[in-house]
This record gives C-alpha cells, structure tokens and sequence, in this order.
C-alpha cells in the first residue's frame, strides 16, 4: 500500500478577505465573521494525490492544523476521496508561525505513522511564505521538492518531478519518502460529487491535541515560533485620483504625456 | 578607557547574503540584497559576507566585492553548477554553525524560496518571506516589513539567531559598483557526508523576448481594462505580458497577440 498524507489549511474566505482590517488601536486583525475554506492550492494537493491513487495502491490521509471549525476542510477532503482525515487543535498550537506549524504537524505524521509521500499546496493564500512543506520536511528528515508542475516518472522508489523556475524549470530525481509542494499548474482540481459527500459520512477525523502530540507546549503555537508579530500598522497612502477621459487612443495619449511630465518615461 | 564598563558589549555576528547566480551570471538581486546589507552592517559595525555557490564562477566575483561584499565564501565545482538543495543546505548550514552570522537574506526567487527554510529549519530559527522593507530598530533587531491586509507588518526574530528573509528582485535598487574594491576570497569545501536523495538533474530555461518583468525599469499595471495598457504600449515602447490571477479570479489570455 503506498500512503499519501495530503496537509490542508483552512483559511478565510479570499473573496470576503477584504472584511479582514487592521484595528490601529490594539494593532491586531479583525476577522469580523470571514468563513473558513480550503486554501485553494491545498485543492491541487489533494488532486494530485487522487490522480495518483487511480494509477497506485495508495491510501489518502488528510492531515491540517487548526480551530476546531477546520475539520469541515478535513470533511470535504474526504468526500474528494480521501480515506482517513486528522485535525491537529489545542489552545496551545495557536499563534504559530511557520516553523512552529512545520513542527507541529510533522509531529503529527510521525504519530500517523509510515508514509511514502507527504503533499501540499505550494503556498497558503493567508500566509502565502511557501516555507511549511520545506520545514516539516526538514523535521522528518526527508527530501523536498517545491512548485512541483509535473510529475514525470512515479511508481518506483526513485521518481522524477519538474518544477517551476523563473521562466523555465527544474527537472529533478528524488527518492521516496519525500515532500512535495504543489502549483496551480500540476492539474484542475476536481469539484465535489454528491456520492463522495455521502461516501465521506462514514469517514472518521481524528482530533489531536497538545497531550496526544506529547510534545512540550512551548515548542509549538506562538512559545514555539521564532518570528512574532513586532507592529501592526495601516499604510497611509496618499493617492492621487485622476480620471481621463476621451478616445481609447486620446487617452493613451494624455496617459503617456503624464508619465513623461512626471518623468517616469 | 572604559574599564568602568561592567558588561562588554558583545560584537554581532556577521551580515549574510546568499548569491544566487544563474549559467554562471549572478543574478541582479543578489546585488541588490549586498547593497542594502552594507547599510545594515555599516549600523551594526560588523563585516558584509557573501556565499556564492556554482561552477566556474571566478570571474564574477569581483561584481559581489564591487557591490560592497567584505568577503566571499566560494564553492566552485561542478556539482554545485545547479541549485542542489541537499549540498547548497548542507554547505550553508555547516558555514553559518561556524561563524554566526547575525542576518542572513536571500533573494525570493524560486531557489531562494526553497533553500530558505531548509536552512532556517535546520538553524532552528525565524525565516520572514517576501520583505518590502529591512531596516534595524532601536535595539538592533532586524525589522521585517511585509504587507498585509491593506497595511504594513512588522516581523522580528527577537531571539534566535540569524535573523532570516527573502526579499524579491527589485525591492532596493542596484548599488553603485566600487571596481576599485577588493575583499577576501574563501574556498569553500564540498561536504562528502551528503545523503544524495534528491538531484537537479537539469535546468531548462524559456527564453523570453525583450525585458524580463524582474529587471524592467517601468511597470504599467493593468487589471480588467487591459486593453488601454496595451493601447499605451502601443504609443510607447514596451513588451506586454499576462500572469495569471493567482486566485481564483480571470485569467487573460496569454496566447493572444499583443503588440
């Protein structure tokens, strides 16, 4: 059996992200009520995983950390396909930053137990750092590859994979149990059917927390993370609104005698 | 002399910046990250070091010196001609456990993204992504600037050390090149204790006309309405190109002619 753990984050909402402010005085986000969804790159994580499922004898774990309202990420997993869903929450994992979430859940896959390939979205729309599946795989002590576009050669325990690169990319041999962090480009995430939301009823999630990880509390959340949140402030900008109006082509026109008299061109 | 002093004041660590280069050419942000860590080292009255790791890379070195690099650690071999995420790691680690760099930044380009937390991870410390500003506070931490949410956050890594981040191409500008300036020049030594799980076997690169997105000097930004932009270029000299949306709104489309 080939074991594929797929990890997922719920994030706020991207079409009602613009709700989220900065509150100047206590210099802290005001979330006002932006639902959480399945970030959508996670969507191509877990594609990924299916595709290969048709093709190998593979057996899908979802895995994510988060408040407990997550587990509804976790459910729609399932109902994709996958076999088997663990949502990693406690008080004590919040705050985290990168490396403490990277820690967190690579505790958490070492307690799932044996696996060939760990596969994540290449960046969350919320954080957007790129770094989780790097530094989880660092934790494990297996390899990486980032921006995975294609995966060209699998099935053995050496398998080949591309990955995107400025204007090009990176062809590139690695050898299972490793970590691979997906783009948008490696295939179209499928929508959800009605009997894998009924399949998916019968799906356990596992809920874990700090004294099921037993891990110490200041290794993880916000005590675990290295980096933290020094100030928080609006950016006043001044911007200039001008309207032009005319033809299409008198209006590139002024545009451009603006941008000459300001310089810039 | 201040023999009064109870508490020596400890000496930072120095200032890091990890080249990057690219068939042998170093690659502008690179330069651009030296330039702005000179300031940073300046203030911190420590010394501007440079990793840069390739394959026939001795002729371009005095470029990093020329940018403001007190001294270069080099690995030149062809092994490392490709970015190779164990052995770059495993070079840059064993190098930062020996000498304690105070700041490490690296440019955010896709190796950049990727060698960033393999590194950070394995130092056990705080890694920023995407900065728009640096610059060090009252106290000497190191301020990590990122947008957020329609305003500015600030990142530090009060505690561990170094203090990490990737900054994209283009967030500060090329210094000006000192050619008169030298500096030191340190061979670095390929670990042989390399696991050798993971290889770039090739880097195929898609050769775009006129210039890159990176390195244009103008930036016009269109949404919705691009056709106007297009009619602009049309007045003006310039190359049009289309990204996707990165969400999940319209994507133009990019195989459509534009002038």
């Amino acid at each position: 059996m080939f074991k594929i753990v797929v990890c997922v984050k719920a994030v706020p909402d991207p079409k009602e992200a613009h709700k989220i402010k900065i509150d100047p005085a206590t210099k802290t986000l005001t979330r006002a009520d932006v639902p959480l969804v399945l970030n959508l790159l996670d969507k191509n994580a877990m594609e990924a995983a299916l595709q290969l499922k048709k093709s190998l004898d593979a057996h899908i774990t979802i895995l994510s950390m988060g408040p407990p309202p997550a587990d509804n990420i976790v459910k729609e997993c399932l109902a994709l396909g996958a076999d088997q869903g663990f949502l990693l929450s406690d008080r004590a994992f919040g705050g985290a930053d990168a490396y403490a979430t990277a820690y967190t859940l690579a505790k958490g896959i070492e307690k799932i137990g044996a696996f060939d390939l760990i596969i994540c979205g290449m960046a969350s729309s919320d954080g957007s750092t790129e770094w989780v599946g790097p530094e989880m795989a660092t934790f494990l002590k297996i390899p990486v590859v980032t921006r995975v576009t294609d995966i060209v050669e699998f099935g053995e325990e050496w398998w080949k994979v591309k990955a995107s690169l400025e204007n090009g990319y990176r062809l590139i041999r690695i050898k299972l149990p490793a970590v691979f962090t997906v783009s948008r480009e490696l295939n179209t995430p499928k929508r959800l059917s009605f009997s894998g939301i009924i399949k998916a009823r019968k799906k356990e999630i596992t809920q874990w927390g700090l004294d099921e990880l037993a891990v110490p509390e200041e290794s993880v959340g916000q005590k675990g993370s290295p980096t933290i949140v020094a100030n928080l402030a609006n950016i006043d900008s001044k911007r200039k609104v001008e309207i032009i109006t005319g033809t299409r082509e008198e209006q590139a026109e002024q545009l451009v005698q603006k941008l000459a008299d300001a310089g810039v061109i | 002399m201040k023999g009064s002093k109870t508490m020596m004041e400890k000496q930072p660590g120095p200032v890091w910046v990890i080249a990057e280069q690219i068939d042998c050419r170093i690659l502008p942000v690179s330069l651009q990250l030296i330039g702005q860590a000179r300031k940073l080292a300046v203030e911190l009255k420590a010394s501007l070091e440079t990793i840069l790791l390739g394959d026939q890379m001795d002729e371009q070195i005095q470029q990093l010196f020329a940018a403001g690099a007190d001294c270069v650690y080099l690995g030149n071999a062809p092994d490392l001609a490709y970015y190779q995420p164990e052995i770059y790691t495993e070079i840059i680690v064993k190098l930062a456990k020996e000498h304690h760099p105070e700041i490490i930044l690296i440019g955010s380009t896709a190796m950049g993204t990727e060698l960033a937390p393999l590194v950070a991870a394995r130092l056990d410390t705080g890694l920023t992504a995407h900065c728009i500003d640096i610059a060090l506070d009252d106290n000497k931490i190191l301020e990590q600037k990122i947008p957020a949410y329609g305003g500015l956050m600030s990142i530090t890594c009060p505690e561990k050390r170094p203090q990490m981040a990737t900054i994209a191409a283009g967030v500060f500008l090329k210094p000006e090149l000192d050619e008169s300036k030298t500096g030191e020049i340190i061979p670095l030594e390929i670990p042989d204790k390399i696991p050798g799980r993971i290889q770039t076997l090739e880097i195929v690169r898609e050769e775009t006309e006129g210039v890159s997105l990176e390195s244009a000097p103008i930036v016009v930004a269109g949404g919705a309405g691009e056709e106007q932009v297009v009619e602009l270029l049309d007045h003006g000299r310039g190359r049009f190109d289309v990204r996707p949306v990165p969400l999940d709104g319209a994507v133009l489309d990019p195989d459509r002619p534009y002038a």
